[in-house]
């Protein structure tokens, strides 16, 4: 049945596991062996089998890793690569998961708090229900109920949690079914007597779709509620919904129900989905689960900018994943695989990534690195800059040694890494810097800037101490009284600045206080509170005024504070610099943006239509090779020698919605058969190009293009334009 | 009147661009008609003595399109000569209007024209007997039909481009309300082909291109290894691309494998496919063969079990090789919903392969993030030849209706009672008679299968005769089954009997007959 392409033709083999819906593989070698083998044998054989891969899985894993570098690169740098991706990776995701974990912990907290405190005497034997208003993130809401559970179930031990989707109730019965089930097995082993509670009063076995089951159930372990947890409320069939609630509310006071619901919407909408009758059955309070926007800021803080984090993302690539993020409303979870993926493929394919490893240990990295690593270093666009940053400051002496010297290389290699790594540092400790001062500073006319915004326009060169955001803060910082400024001082203390402002602050605090109006200093720099007076002559007799209206205190407040924004200048002039042209810049900062959207954001449907279309691209033969007038198109005309299913996609582009079969197979017939081609090098048959023609048809049918129509005798149906 | 039609004729036929017949035979035809440009000279000679007739060299450009055109620039002209004569408001191309509304445009275009038609009409009829009235009506008339069309006469655009349009443009061009144009020619006059000769046929073929499907073959063979990782850091592969990816997922598989039960494959193509299979085998890939583990009835409850079972600690990884995670029987909801459970599961690795263009909208932004997929490119150009079922090919041209050639004829024979069975003999054997005596007189002229027929009334005879059936309505049933196969098909003659007959080339029916006796 295959017809293999191997020029040998084995075609006649029929394979059996062609139509076998699944199977377990086995390799060609092996077929033979595993198909002889009695099925007992390999049922003893497991248990040993298991044994003896047991201690391997603990084993360090196999190097997956390539070697590169033309596979100059030695085993040992190969594997010290892996070991170091395994390690940062590892790190990494331990700190974004923390920051996962904790990050819906209030949420988790009060939620938890009330199923706790949640009892239907104390809400009017109406069935308390926790509304969780989880955002529009479906991708969210499956990890968020899961934790839901655990920590009811696991934590604070409050009975069985049942989570029920809109798939599960695809009717009453089925719902209640998963629902008596899940509640009544979830802590089966540590008791025997749940046989009891399927039996009922009179000894009838109870249908299990019985509530009676959970009855007895909750009879037997008091004390217990059990939570039910609607993930995907608006799925839900509002009818059955409101079956359940009604059911649960007749059982109340036998069953302590606590309905947990899920509402991506809103509240209104969740109100009109349901009779007014069953909403009384209910008594809700809501909760609202932390913003993704600021869950993606943390991870990102951490994972791009944290002073733990060594691999950074460049310009491009921040731009390209918080652009993702916001466009398509996609998951936290998607941001970390895009960024586990960062980490996958800067390891996986960039030799000097090993450097990444040692910036703690400068010593072993210099041992490490090859000659073929210092080769690459070499060729570095960063070390050509740093070269010719070298020719232009005279420094010929240097340039020579790092161009010949590979040991001299490599110690600079490095201390560089080491700069490299903490000037990273430091840029990130501006960023927050930055950005908590800007939060702190009351203008509305500037629209708060995230971290993850601020990076990508460093890294630029976009935003640097000249800039006007920059200088518009430290404007403003000249401008504060004492309490804004103190408050500033002090939400900013935690962050890169602190030794410098400390001093600084207790000093404007002893000012403060010393102040006996307790009121607050202002800055002399702050003419902006007083009314405008338009001539140059009255500006000026009105800064004298405001000046002598100062008191002592505020003038030494001014000093001051006109030290702060000199640290703060400083520090800025410092760290805010895009640490694009230094040396090693490749290696801390991944940039490639292509990986990244073919594998996350592909345009599958693009592709197979220029495979099609242009099946040169893919194919790179002599033969389909375009023509110079077609290549100023970018569109290829059709020929015999594509291949045939590319031939009638080229004739299907020129039909109309609806094609007529026999037109498009005479169509082909010309062109393959090669009736109007000159050259008469080989050419097929009628009959194979009528094979080949129902083979091609059906492909462009199996791929989504056409679809037969009953509108008119032996059409098909165009569905697919090319370039929507 | 006449002179207008073949105007008429070259709008409508300038507007289907379907080959270069039609183009022709517009930039002959344009410059053709006569009558509107003597009119459209005559009236701007009143309208305006001193500009004589700019429109002329217009009208013979065959870039432009009909004379209808002309006929516009006309009522512009009567206003604004001048103006006309500076720029000709002709060939202005709305290059920056949205697809839609060109489109749209360009069917009101359509239908104004025979407003326009009839407008000449009209005209032409009262036109010489009052020629004052018109004169002073033209101020009127062409001053509001200037305001009425305003714009519109501005934006007009050149009939679509004979080029293929792509995107956008090329949906809305076909798909305009007007009538598609296509021949009414069937297949019927083509060889008909059945599952052996198919495959003969593609056999013998030498497939093209080998030396670059290796190529590709062996590119995407080099990815193994990065593929290798990306699926040990708990991703899932998804391979997109036009060309059959069975042999390199199988390919793959092999390079993955590291014990028995290690790699499960699913294909996912054949219509059949049942996602508790799936799960069971999976399951059975983890237990081993004969375990007595029950996973349960539904498929969910199967997955839980199963994913309960994963979470034992003994429990191996697993990686599942899924040919066509798009194929037909796994496109609803259910299935893909429990497989991308499975697949979120963190012992279970994914390969999966998409084929169908609109495969990603399965599904939504929950699904896609517990499949956690890296998408590549994998074009490989094989024909899908285990992927599409021979049937499909060739009932796809062939006519859905009817049952699969003469094999599916036999199929049908083999279920029906012996008298039926006789019936349908006596039909071919009635018919290929008449070929017989018939056929080398009329060689090579193409002859309807009809011709051939039977009537109605006699076949019923010779079938009560050879005690098949004994009354009409037996008759009838009998027929009706071999009807609703479309291996019997009936019409009227000029004299209103009716004709049966079975739908065959000759050499079918012979097969056919061969097999009913045999």
């Amino acid at each position: 049945m295959t017809r293999s392409h191997s020029p040998e033709g084995s075609e006649d083999d029929y394979n059996p596991q062609e139509h076998q819906t699944c199977y377990i593989f086995t390799p060609a070698g092996d077929d033979r062996e595993a198909a002889a083998r009695p099925a007992k044998r390999r049922r003893t054989a497991k248990p040993k089998g298991k044994a003896a891969e047991q201690p391997a899985t603990e084993e360090p894993e196999i190097c997956l890793f390539p070697t590169l570098l033309n596979g100059k690169e030695t085993e040992t740098a190969a594997r010290e690569r892996w070991d170091t991706y395994n390690r940062l990776w590892a790190d990494q995701e331990l700190r974004t998961r923390a920051i996962l974990d904790s990050f819906n912990q209030k949420t988790l907290d009060d939620v938890s708090a009330f199923v706790l405190s949640a009892s239907h005497e104390n809400y009017d034997e109406k069935i308390p229900t926790a509304l969780v208003l989880t955002g529009p993130n479906i991708a969210a809401h499956g990890p968020l109920f899961a934790q839901f559970a655990t920590r009811m179930r696991d934590v604070d031990r409050t009975g069985p949690v049942v989570l029920l989707t809109s798939k599960d109730a695809a009717n009453i019965k089925g719902a209640l079914k998963k629902l008596i089930r899940d509640a009544t097995q979830q802590d089966e082993g540590m008791d025997d007597e749940d046989e009891e509670a399927v039996v009922g009063r009179k000894g009838a076995k109870l249908l299990n779709y019985d509530l009676q089951i959970l009855q007895n159930w909750c009879a037997l372990h008091t004390g217990q509620k059990v939570v039910v947890a609607i993930q995907d409320t608006e799925a839900f069939d509002s009818g059955i919904l409101a079956d359940l609630v009604e059911l649960f509310s007749s059982y109340l006071d036998r069953i302590p129900f606590v309905l947990l619901l899920g509402i991506a919407t809103s509240l209104d909408i969740f109100h009109d989905k349901l009779p007014k009758a069953t909403i009384r059955k209910m008594q809700g309070k809501k909760f609202d689960v932390d913003r993704a926007e600021e869950c993606l800021a943390q991870v990102f803080n951490d994972a791009v900018l944290g002073n733990k984090s060594v691999l950074r993302l460049g310009d491009s690539m921040c731009d390209l994943l918080i652009d993702r993020q916001k466009n398509h409303t996609q998951s936290i979870q998607t941001f970390i695989a895009a960024l586990k993926y960062a980490y996958m493929s800067h390891f996986y394919a960039n030799p000097l990534s090993i450097i990444l490893g040692f910036v703690n240990e400068p010593e072993k990295l210099v041992q490490l690195l090859s000659v073929e690593h210092v080769q690459a270093i070499r060729n570095l666009t960063s070390f050509k800059k740093f070269i010719e940053n070298k020719l232009e400051a005279q420094e010929t002496e240097e340039v020579r040694k790092l161009l010949q010297d590979d040991s001299y290389l490599r110690t600079v290699v490095a201390t560089s890494a080491v700069e490299c790594h903490s000037s990273a540092v430091g840029l990130a400790g501006a960023l927050e810097v930055l950005e908590i001062a800007r939060g702190c500073i009351s203008s509305s006319s500037a629209p708060r800037a995230p971290r993850y915004e601020l990076l990508p326009r460093v890294l630029v060169g976009d935003l640097h101490v000249e800039s006007p955001l920059i200088r518009e803060l430290l404007l403003s910082v000249k401008k504060m009284n004492s309490t804004s400024l103190l408050a500033m001082l002090s939400s900013i203390s935690h962050s890169a600045l602190d030794p410098q402002l400390s001093q600084l602050k207790e000093d404007i605090s002893a000012l403060v206080s010393s102040s006996s109006s307790g009121s607050a200093l202002t800055s002399e720099f702050d003419v902006a509170t007083n009314s405008l007076r338009s001539t140059a002559v009255s500006k000026k007799i009105q800064l004298n005024a405001h000046k002598s209206g100062l008191t002592k205190l505020d003038s030494e407040y001014s000093g001051l504070v006109q030290k702060v924004h000199d640290e703060l200048l400083q520090f800025f002039t410092d760290t805010l610099h895009s640490p694009k042209g230094s040396f090693l810049y490749e290696v801390f900062y991944y940039d490639l943006q292509f990986p990244h959207k073919d594998v996350f954001a592909p345009n599958a449907r693009a592709r197979v239509e220029r495979a099609l279309s242009n099946p040169f691209d893919y194919l790179n033969c002599k033969c389909c090779q375009m023509t110079r007038e077609e290549e100023e198109t970018r569109e290829s005309t059709v020929k015999a020698t594509h291949p045939p299913t590319c031939v009638v996609y080229k004739l299907y582009l020129e039909g109309g919605a609806l094609i007529n079969s026999f037109d498009l197979w005479s169509a082909f017939k010309s062109v393959v058969t090669g009736e109007d081609a000159e050259d008469g090098d080989e050419q097929v048959d009628v009959d194979t190009a009528q094979a080949l023609f129902y083979r091609s048809v059906a492909e462009m049918k199996f791929l989504g293009f056409v679809k037969q129509t009953r509108k008119r005798v032996d059409h098909l149906q165009k569905f697919a334009w090319k370039g929507l | 009147m006449p002179p207008k039609k073949p105007a008429t004729a070259t709008t409508r036929r300038i507007r289907l661009p379907r080959g270069v017949a039609a183009a022709t035979a517009a930039s002959i035809d344009l410059a053709a008609p006569e009558t509107p440009s003597k009119r459209r000279v005559r009236e701007a000679e009143i309208a305006n003595e001193a500009s004589p007739s700019p429109r002329k060299p217009i009208l013979k450009d065959p870039n432009l399109e009909t004379p209808r055109r002309t006929d516009r620039v006309r009522f512009d002209a009567a206003d604004a000569a001048d103006a006309a004569d500076a720029s000709p408001p002709t060939v202005i191309v709305n290059a920056d209007r949205s697809a839609r509304r060109k489109s749209t445009r360009h069917f009101v275009d359509e239908e104004e024209f025979d407003e326009d038609s009839d407008d000449d009409i009209v005209k032409r009829v009262y036109g010489d007997e009052d020629r004052d009235s018109e004169e002073s009506g033209e101020k009127e008339t062409p001053a509001a039909a200037a305001k009425k069309r305003g714009g519109k006469t501005k934006t007009r655009e050149l009939s679509p481009p004979l080029e293929v349009l792509e995107g956008p443009e090329s949906y809305f061009h076909q798909n305009r309300k007007a009538r598609q144009q296509t021949s009414t020619s069937t297949l019927a006059s083509l060889k008909q082909m059945d599952h052996g000769e198919y495959f003969g046929l593609l056999r013998k073929h030498t497939p093209d291109h080998i030396p670059s499907r290796e190529f590709l073959q062996e590119m995407h063979a080099g990815d193994f290894g990065q593929w290798a990782f990306e699926l040990s850091q708990g991703f899932n592969l998804l391979l997109y691309g036009y060309g059959s990816k069975r042999k390199l997922l199988l390919s793959f598989a092999e390079k993955i494998y590291t014990r028995p039960g290690s790699v499960v494959v699913v294909n996912g193509y054949l219509p059949g496919i049942n996602i508790k299979d799936v799960l069971g085998t999976v399951a059975t890939a983890l237990l081993g063969a004969n375990h007595n583990v029950k996973l349960g009835a539904s498929p969910n409850d199967m997955l839980d079990n199963l994913l309960s079972l994963l979470n034992e600690p003994s429990a191996q990884k697993l990686t599942i090789v899924f040919h066509n995670l798009d194929g037909e029987a796994l496109r609803q909801e259910r299935s893909q919903a429990v497989i991308s459970r499975l697949a979120a599961h963190p012992k279970i690795s994914l390969v999966a392969s998409i084929d169908h263009i609109r495969a990603p909208l399965l599904w939504d932004a929950a699904r896609v993030s517990q499949f956690n997929f890296l998408w590549h490119d994998a074009t490989t150009f094989e024909p899908y030849t285990v992927e599409i079922p021979a049937d499909e090919a060739l009932s796809l041209v062939d006519g859905a209706g009817r049952a699969g050639g003469t094999k599916g004829v036999k199929y049908v024979l083999a279920s029906l009672p012996s008298n039926a069975k006789s019936l349908f003999r006596i039909l071919v054997s009635h018919q290929l008679q008449a070929m017989v005596d018939d056929g080398d007189a009329r060689k090579g002229k193409k002859v309807d299968a009809s011709d051939y027929g039977v009537e109605y009334r006699v076949l019923y005879q010779r079938a009560v005769g050879e005690f098949i059936c004994s009354n009409d309505v037996a008759f009838r049933t009998l027929l009706k089954e071999f009807m609703d196969h479309q291996m019997v098909t009936s019409k009227k003659d000029s004299q209103g009997t009716e004709i049966l007959w079975a739908p065959f080339r000759r050499e079918d029916l012979e097969g056919i007959l061969e097999e009913i006796v045999a």
